[in-house]
């Protein structure tokens, strides 16, 4: 086993294999893939056989920091001056609320909790350690997780005022998490006695982390903007996009400073100053991520330790999460109330907040760092908690989020036409009301026919109502000069026949690509395999037409808001 | 494409029956002879289903049966002559029909099907081709006639 844990490269195939495959099965019951990613990393983590252990988590912190590096770098290709321009006071005003609601909901319940722990004498901590304790739990409560959030919204296609505020939220919860903290860590300071920490020093450093994380990513925007436009190649686009990457994070992790917020600025600049040149930029870091994704979740549940958890530890985690989820809950609903948001972020937008991970777990070692001495068990408790409730919060986040966005009506509506054509089957759209021919039909009738509607091609069935044929313009157009035959030719005569069919519950992608393969453009679709009788009509022109208008009306809802 | 390419002299016959049914089933094998063509079962009961749909008497005394079918490799002409005219062909004009213009044609000569017929139709409407053919007393001297050097 010890050489296996020597061979990273293995373990990282073995990670990301079985983290998309338990990805799959987690599909199957309709659960967010990243919650099979993280249920993986549990089973090969410490919980269970112990395939990856805190050295091999240790030996792939550089692939975590990618990770949350290139998702942070989408997180800010979503955020578009304009978003801001135009709900910047919203998403202000909604990310205050909710995030000072999951501070005061989880600070209040902490402490007395504390003091019942204390009364009951599961914990020794007295009314200044438990209130200094609380407000810390506190603070690091409104952080939100963007990294599975995110995987679930893309995953769910999701577009819309709900997933718009989703992505700025998620964005920005961190600066107010590291404000909070600042503040809260200096106060518990005072309170415990110890007067080593001023409130401005609190403050200063987590404005320095938050102002110099954006001031790097906007630096590397600049310089990746600059190379992008003078690029003519895609493959250059990649390299230099995720070389930006990997510089913002590597200097973020040199300086101190947050590597979220850096590579968003950096995605963010982007955007903005190169909005139409990016796309495709972006477009490649989202082809390229994915196993980086399935690696990053999976060590994620590796990390995540159930063994070890003790009574009080269970009832501090419990209710810190039912304080957090009703802060987040109640906050952002009031919050977007009073902003003036739309319904479906009123009603949803609190329980797409629930996934918390690095900020969070990072403010706690922190604390476990900041808090020694007299005070390690507050610092302990502090890591102990947020550990347990990530556990719990990682792993019925993403299906909240997921029931979030279909509820709200915002899931399937980010989609391209390929991903479209590949839900629908041939009955989504094909032309029920089908003119036809009559096999009998003389040619003055079939010209009529042509001459009234505006089809290009018509099915010709004969006397029992069964396909028999298709005549398309190709076939009368020679026809159309030729006076002396007006008397001599019937639909029969100029009638293809049947080159392939397609039946109602056939897949669209699977008829489509039949036809392309023909070639034909044109297929009549019946009702069952075997019968002849018309149920409809596909013609290839009019069913991308449909695609195309039921993308644009996706689209229009995915950036409407109301 | 013309009427050239499709007819020969050998395919031209003087016909002596009373029908319609009578003249298909006379020409059928003669279309039958060209290589690449379906049973003769198969191409007479094209025509005759074709004729049920509407019949091919045009008037002026022509009768062009035609089809497209599965098989059949080459378009092909056979033509009857009928000096007395065939009564029980029903025709537009009610007029017996004289001439009858047989062809059949594949799947994928419709264009040169379409050109064809409309050859046919407009050198017949000729009245004084069509008497030329009814006084000749050859399939050779109606080919000419349908077919100048």
């Amino acid at each position: 086993m010890e050489n296996l844990h020597l061979n990273i490269l293995l373990l990282m195939g073995i990670a990301i294999f079985g983290g998309t495959l338990g990805a799959r099965l987690f599909k199957r019951i309709r659960f967010p893939q990243v919650v099979g990613y993280i249920v993986i990393g549990l089973i090969f983590g410490e919980s269970c056989f112990s395939l990856i252990d805190q050295a091999v988590i240790d030996k792939m912190s550089p692939f975590n920091f990618l990770a949350l590096g290139i998702i942070g770098f989408m997180i800010g290709g979503e955020l578009k001056i304009g978003l801001f321009r135009k709900f910047g006071k919203q998403f202000l005003i909604i990310l205050f609320a909710e995030g000072l609601g999951a501070f005061l909901a989880v600070t209040l319940l902490v402490f007395i909790s504390c003091l019942g722990l204390n009364t009951l004498g599961l914990i020794a901590l007295d009314w200044r350690a438990s209130l200094g304790l609380a407000l810390l739990l506190g603070a690091i409560s409104s952080a939100t997780a963007p990294a599975a959030t995110v995987d679930v919204l893309w995953e769910a296609r999701a577009g819309g005022p709900l997933t718009k505020t989703v992505m700025a939220l998620v964005a920005m919860d961190d600066g107010l998490a590291l404000l909070l903290y600042g503040l809260c860590a200096s106060f518990s300071v005072t309170l415990f006695g110890n007067g080593d920490s001023s409130l401005l020093r609190s403050l200063a450093v987590p404005l320095f982390e938050m102002g110099g994380s954006i001031l790097l990513g906007t630096a590397f925007g600049l310089l990746l903007n600059y190379m992008i436009r003078r690029l003519r190649e895609h493959d250059n686009a990649l390299t230099f996009t995720i070389g930006a990457v990997f510089l913002v994070i590597g200097c973020a992790r040199l300086l101190e400073l947050d590597p979220i917020l850096s590579s968003m600025s950096l995605g963010m600049t982007l955007v903005n100053l190169a909005p139409r040149r990016s796309t495709s930029a972006f477009g490649l870091v989202e082809k390229f991520a994915p196993p980086i994704y399935v690696l990053f979740f999976v060590l994620v549940g590796a990390r995540m330790k159930l063994a070890h958890m003790e009574l009080w530890v269970m009832v501090l985690a419990v209710v810190y999460v039912a304080g957090r989820t009703a802060g987040k809950i109640y906050g952002s609903r009031w919050g977007a109330g009073f902003a003036g948001a739309s319904e479906s972020v009123r009603k949803y937008l609190g329980i797409c907040l629930f996934s918390q991970a690095g900020v969070a777990i990072g403010l706690s070692i922190l604390a476990s760092q900041q808090f020694t001495g007299e005070l390690a068990s507050v610092g302990q408790t502090i890591v102990i908690v947020v550990t347990a409730s990530t556990f719990l919060v990682q792993l019925l986040g993403p299906p909240c989020v997921k029931m979030a966005v279909h509820k709200a009506g915002e899931a399937n509506v980010n989609i391209t036409i390929e991903d479209l054509i590949a839900t629908y089957t041939v009955a989504d759209v094909m032309d029920k009301n089908v003119v036809t021919i009559d096999e009998y039909a003389p040619l003055v009738k079939v010209l009529d026919t042509f001459s009234e509607n505006d089809y290009l091609c018509y099915p010709v069935i004969n006397r029992s109502g069964e396909f028999v044929g298709i005549i398309t313009f190709q076939e009368i157009k020679n026809t159309l000069t030729r006076n002396e035959l007006q008397l001599l030719l019937v639909a029969h005569d100029l009638m293809e026949p049947l080159k392939d069919n397609a039946v109602v519950t056939d897949q669209l992608q699977d008829t489509l690509e039949r036809m392309a393969s023909i070639p034909i453009d044109y297929l009549p679709v019946f009702d069952s395999p075997g019968s002849r009788k018309l149920a409809g009509f596909i013609d290839r022109t009019r069913v991308m037409h449909a695609v195309t208008a039921e993308i644009l009306r996706r689209s229009r809802k995915a950036e409407g808001f109301a | 494409m013309t009427i050239k390419d499709a007819l020969s002299p050998e395919r031209i016959v003087f016909l002596e029956c009373d029908t319609r049914a009578g003249a298909i089933n006379i020409l059928t094998p003669i279309i039958r002879s060209t290589p690449g063509m379906p049973s003769t079962a198969e191409l007479e009961a094209a025509f005759l289903q074709r004729e049920e749909m509407m019949s091919t008497g045009i008037g002026m005394g022509i009768g062009v049966p035609h089809v497209r079918l599965h098989g059949i490799e080459q378009l092909t002409m056979a033509l009857g002559v009928h000096k007395t005219g065939i009564c029980d062909y029903p025709s537009i004009d009610q007029e017996p029909v004289r001439i009858v213009a047989m062809i059949a044609a594949g799947p994928a000569q419709h264009g040169d099907y379409i050109k064809m017929l409309a050859n046919v139709v407009s050198v017949l409407k000729s009245e004084s081709s069509r008497n030329a053919i009814l006084e000749s007393d050859s399939p050779q001297a109606v080919y000419e006639i349908l077919c100048p050097v």
